[in-house]
């Protein structure tokens, strides 16, 4: 008999426990929605939509790049750079009426360039990846503002603003239809794949991945160029809403993309999570964003209350991992 | 019998004390580079130059070096710094000195006492004090834009004979020695007793080379990180004194990079990344270094932008000497 009453089926107990411990992301971004729709209505128009799509857009290409980061166990807060950098040569190279093809391709290549020199001393030479990620931080800005001349490189080029025209049932844009199709891609790729599989096991335990003849160091470092190449892409679809770059337009990114992918669910702590989960921590995080704006919350004040949700993820997140430890 | 052997100049002896003191040996081959580049290189009023450009940076260092030591880490020092200074002018405008440094010295031990909490109740290492630090920092930013509107605060001109705040940072003593690079002095000298000399030092180095034994010790591991990013806070406020009344004016902005700058004089002074040994002797020796660098590169007419490409490869080799070291 009690093994009957096992196979009855979802009840509603089962879909509501389910709810909190698998879904409460997914759920809290509908609550949000719906909970922001009622109370404000000029929230829930489809130029808002609009607004929080493309920004999610924007964050969350990058995100999935600092997913794949966090999954292998490491860290880069270097990769806001990365976008200033990718942007303001694909600007230059529009500007110095290349295909756009060819400039898509350099800046990607410039991207992916700099997660190999960041990932190169962290996976091979062991340094702790903050500082190094830290100070390539300050170098790729560095080379951003040299090459403009800490001049922002302005330029509007047709194909830029047909991807802006294009929208889908007048609230969705082209570049959150590219993000959509990124994640379910880089979800494939790491669910599907011996590589991705790998990922997981090289961020769950370094030491064990090693002893199984995985070449940790490798995963490690294609980490960090995957993590390049999704920055540079960030980097360019910013581009094809402001069309105008300089060395600090990816500073902001950090605070904003960080937590999206926190919240989402993917450990510090690696080896845990994956891309679904960040495209809900990102939708989740970018109606938050948009929310405050209706809230008559000064704007010097604004990246406060994101630092602020930033802090809280991280100090939860390592909270309840390390909460029975001693010390 | 072992003292005489290990005392005989050996080139095994030699390559070793070349090792261990790469932070040394560069300083002296700085100095030699400056004497080449430039002939006013020697003066007095040169070196006190350098002296005065490296206080500030120089303050932020001790307090980068006082989280090390405990095998922390702030990334918020420098825009802990920017909302001290913001808030000693404002205040010194109003009410006068004594409460402008009252605020600063208050609102730096603040920020460093919840950094320090934070980090106490996630356990946590160099990262994650990295990753709450770079949250409590860009809060910190956020609140300096808040209090001073996004523009600069500036001092009301005083006649000089009147301003006993300006001496603090602009003041010399007998023989143009400056003020602020007195203050510097006497504060790393304080600091080293405290942590070579007393008990609450040689606990601090035990729990940031080895926090589980430390802890089997009867150490409370966590009062005494609370307390040494406490005192990291401290010392922001001390540097955002000086910065006070060194440039009369600060801006939400002032601290940006200071923390790279902190962490680049804190290591390549020979401090460990990872806690344990270092003091406040490398700090003066990797403030001097820095400072002849900066000196060196003004003095060959090299762009800000540039520099920052030259400082971030300097702190890439001093991590890597930092590794060759434990080897």
């Amino acid at each position: 008999m009690t093994n009957m009453k096992k196979n009855v089926g979802p009840t509603l107990h089962t879909i509501g426990k389910k709810a909190v411990t698998d879904y409460r992301i997914p759920v809290l971004a509908v609550l949000l929605f719906v909970v922001m729709a009622l109370l404000k209505p000029n929230f829930a128009t489809s130029y808002n939509i609009y607004t929080i799509t493309d920004s999610a857009a924007k964050s969350g290409i990058a995100a999935i790049g600092f997913t794949f980061i966090l999954l292998v166990g490491q860290l880069d807060i270097s990769f806001g750079s990365v976008i200033s950098l990718s942007a303001c040569v694909f600007m230059m190279m529009l500007k110095a009426e290349m295909s756009f093809a060819l400039a898509v391709v350099v800046a990607l290549v410039v991207g992916m360039a700099c997660g190999t020199l960041t990932g190169f001393f962290v996976a091979n030479f062991r340094l702790s990846p903050f500082i190094v990620s830290m100070t390539m931080q300050l170098v790729y800005k560095g080379i951003a503002l040299t090459i403009t001349k800490s001049t922002p490189v302005a330029m509007t080029h047709p194909v830029l603003k047909a991807i802006n025209s294009v929208k889908l049932l007048d609230m969705i844009p082209l570049t959150f239809l590219f993000f959509l199709v990124l994640v379910f891609a880089a979800e494939f790729f790491l669910r599907r794949t011996q590589f991705g599989r790998n990922i997981f096991l090289v961020g769950g335990n370094i030491s064990v991945s090693d002893n199984l003849g995985i070449k940790s160091s490798r995963y490690v470092w294609s980490a960090y160029i995957i993590q390049g190449f999704f920055a540079a892409l960030a980097g360019i679809a910013m581009m094809t809403r402001t069309s105008s770059a300089n060395g600090n337009i990816g500073a902001g990114s950090l605070l904003d993309v960080i937590p999206m992918v926190i919240v989402g669910g993917t450990s510090m702590a690696g080896g845990k999570g994956g891309c679904i989960k960040t495209l809900w921590g990102v939708l989740l995080l970018s109606m938050v964003y948009n929310s405050m704006t209706f809230f008559s919350i000064p704007a010097p004040l604004q990246p406060f209350v994101k630092g602020l949700i930033l802090l809280v993820v991280i100090v939860s997140d390592k909270y309840m991992e390390r909460r029975h430890e001693k010390v | 019998m072992n003292s005489t052997i290990r005392n005989r100049l050996t080139p095994k002896n030699v390559g070793d004390w070349i090792k261990n003191n790469t932070n040394i040996l560069l300083m002296f081959v700085l100095i030699i580079v400056g004497a080449i580049v430039s002939e006013n290189f020697f003066k007095a009023s040169n070196l006190f130059n350098v002296l005065r450009q490296i206080t500030v940076n120089g303050m932020l260092a001790v307090a980068c070096t006082m989280t090390l030591l405990v095998n922390g880490f702030d990334l918020s020092i420098g825009h802990n710094m920017a909302l001290c200074a913001v808030l000693c002018i404002g205040f010194e405008k109003s009410y006068g000195g004594v409460a402008a440094i009252i605020v600063a010295l208050a609102a730096g031990a603040t920020m460093g006492l919840v950094n320090g909490l934070l980090v106490k109740l996630t356990r946590g290492e160099s990262s994650e004090g990295f990753m709450i630090t770079l949250a409590s920092g860009m809060m910190a930013q956020a609140l300096a834009k808040w209090y001073c509107g996004g523009s600069e605060i500036i001092r009301p001109q005083i006649p000089e004979s009147q301003d006993w705040f300006r001496v603090l940072g602009q003041g010399n003593t007998i023989g143009g020695f400056p003020v602020c690079a007195l203050i510097w002095i006497a504060v790393m000298v304080i600091l080293q007793i405290i942590v070579k000399k007393t008990t609450f030092g040689r606990k601090m180095l035990l729990s940031g080379a080895n926090k589980k034994s430390a802890y089997l010790a009867g150490i409370n591991v966590g009062a005494i990180k609370v307390i040494a990013y406490t005192v990291a806070g401290l010392c922001c406020g001390i540097a955002a004194i000086i910065y006070a009344a060194r440039f009369n004016s600060a801006n939400d902005g002032s601290g940006t990079g200071g923390d790279f700058n902190g962490a680049v004089i804190s290591i390549i002074g020979g401090n460990a990344l990872y806690g344990g040994h270092g003091g406040m002797v490398q700090v003066f020796i990797g403030a001097v270094t820095f400072g002849l660098i900066t000196n060196i590169l003004q003095l060959m007419g090299i762009s800000s932008a540039v520099q920052f490409i030259v400082q971030g490869a300097i702190l890439l080799l001093a991590i890597n000497l930092d590794r060759l070291k434990k080897r």
